[in-house]
């Protein structure tokens, strides 16, 4: 998995530079996410990823990129 | 020019939408193309008295129906096959020009976002309907799309909203209110109390022409061209407007039939009134544009009858010649506001 590509995408999914996104930023505290974003989020994933049917109410369970990379892997 | 309509949306759908939809192919020059159960789209034509399929209107069939019930926020994605999501995903790809859908405010928003894409840059798309007001026009920005909102997505629907107040109505600094429960700064909600500080911010930069709190009572009287709100509050607004159109008009009525009189004058007047009526009438106005999404997305009223469906291509004909999409693209910069601005 791709770290920068990732970072790539949540920057300008959330108008931020990219060297906001780490690995510990917080979707919701850092970036002010709420719902849809995370519904974004979630869509975006399984496009780029390839991952199918990931369970809607885990995405709600993600607060930082890291989590994210981990679930990839 | 093609304009893609989601046959399927809506509570007449698909009779009312179809019948709009050949109104428009007669009316404007556009070709049409009809998301939705092409077996339900050909038996509509055929009860119109439509042998075949017109020429310049096409179907794209799709088995699925996203409907009031359906969770709007997962419906999109659930639904690939829907004539809601089938519509978007076209429309993202440059089979169309614009797209028109009468179904849920909801299940528009997410799937405008998830598969037409916002413009980079901007937030959060809005619902921005143009109301009649004294001396023009005022948007209200946002009126449904958005339940929850922060100041920084109030701010950028400000630069929003002004942006396609200039282009489209040729006012070169149009006055932004706030839409809050009095005029004095300290009014409101935290919501409006920072927003406030925020468009005064802007105000300031000489970004936006601030023009302060403004109270819902004044909005009709011209008190501003943007009306920033949530779009919760200015769902209410709008409806509210709706309501009171139609009390006044059937209030009008019941005078104008009291006796011999009235009826004259009403007879003296009748033409006025009528232009009037057609003025407060959302069916003459269409739909409004989910601003901020990469190509335009009109969203009709959930009512819409054959008139409002044709009178909403028409709009979005009207917004693919301001090119309003490329306009904001380009002025993004200008637009784009920080994650932390409400902390400045």
């Amino acid at each position: 998995m791709d770290f920068e590509n990732l970072q790539g995408i949540l920057a300008e999914m959330f108008s931020v530079e990219e060297d906001e996104i780490t690995m510990e930023t917080d979707f919701y505290a850092d970036l002010y996410a709420d719902s849809l974003d995370m519904l974004e989020v979630w869509y975006v994933l399984e496009e780029e990823y390839d991952l199918n049917d990931i369970d809607r109410a885990k995405i709600s369970d993600f607060r930082t990129v890291g989590q994210i990379v981990d679930y990839i892997r | 020019m093609k304009i893609i309509i989601d046959a399927m949306g809506g509570d007449n759908a698909p009779l009312e939408i179809v019948k709009g939809a050949v109104l428009a192919k007669e009316k404007y020059d556009a070709d049409i193309v009809l998301t939705g159960r092409e077996e339900e789209i050909l038996k509509a034509l055929k009860s119109m008295g439509e042998a075949s399929l017109p020429a310049g209107i096409e179907i794209v069939n799709c088995e699925e129906v996203i409907t009031m019930e359906d969770d709007p926020a997962t419906a999109p994605r659930r639904k690939r096959n829907s004539s809601m999501t089938v519509g978007l995903t076209m429309l993202r790809k440059g089979e169309a020009d614009a797209m028109v859908s009468a179904g849920s405010t909801g299940a528009l928003l997410t799937g405008a976002t998830l598969f037409t894409k916002r413009i980079n840059g901007i937030r959060r798309a809005a619902l921005a309907p143009f109301v009649p007001c004294k001396g023009g026009n005022v948007l209200i920005i946002d009126c449904g799309a958005n339940v929850e909102c922060t100041p920084e997505y109030l701010l950028q629907f400000a630069f929003m909203g002004s942006f396609y107040v200039k282009s489209m109505l040729n006012i070169e600094a149009p006055r932004v209110g706030l839409i809050n429960n009095g005029a004095e700064e300290c009014k409101g909600t935290e919501l409006q109390k920072e927003t406030y500080k925020l468009l005064a911010k802007a105000h300031a930069e000489g970004r936006v022409n601030f023009v302060g709190n403004v109270e819902a009572r004044d909005v009709p009287l011209g008190a501003c061209d943007v009306a920033v709100c949530d779009g919760f509050t200015g769902n209410i607004i709008i409806k509210g407007f709706e309501g009171i159109a139609k009390f006044m008009f059937g209030e009008i009525k019941q005078v104008l039939k009291k006796n011999v009189k009235t009826m004259i004058g009403a007879a003296l007047v009748k033409n006025d009134l009528m232009s009037l009526k057609k003025l407060m009438d959302s069916d003459e106005v269409g739909g409004t544009i989910l601003l901020g999404i990469s190509k335009p997305v009109i969203k009709a009223h959930g009512s819409s009858d054959a008139k409002a469906v044709c009178n909403a291509v028409r709009q979005a004909i009207s917004i693919v010649n301001a090119d309003i999409v490329s306009q904001i693209n380009d002025n993004i910069d200008y637009m784009r506001i920080e994650s932390t601005e409400a902390e400045a």
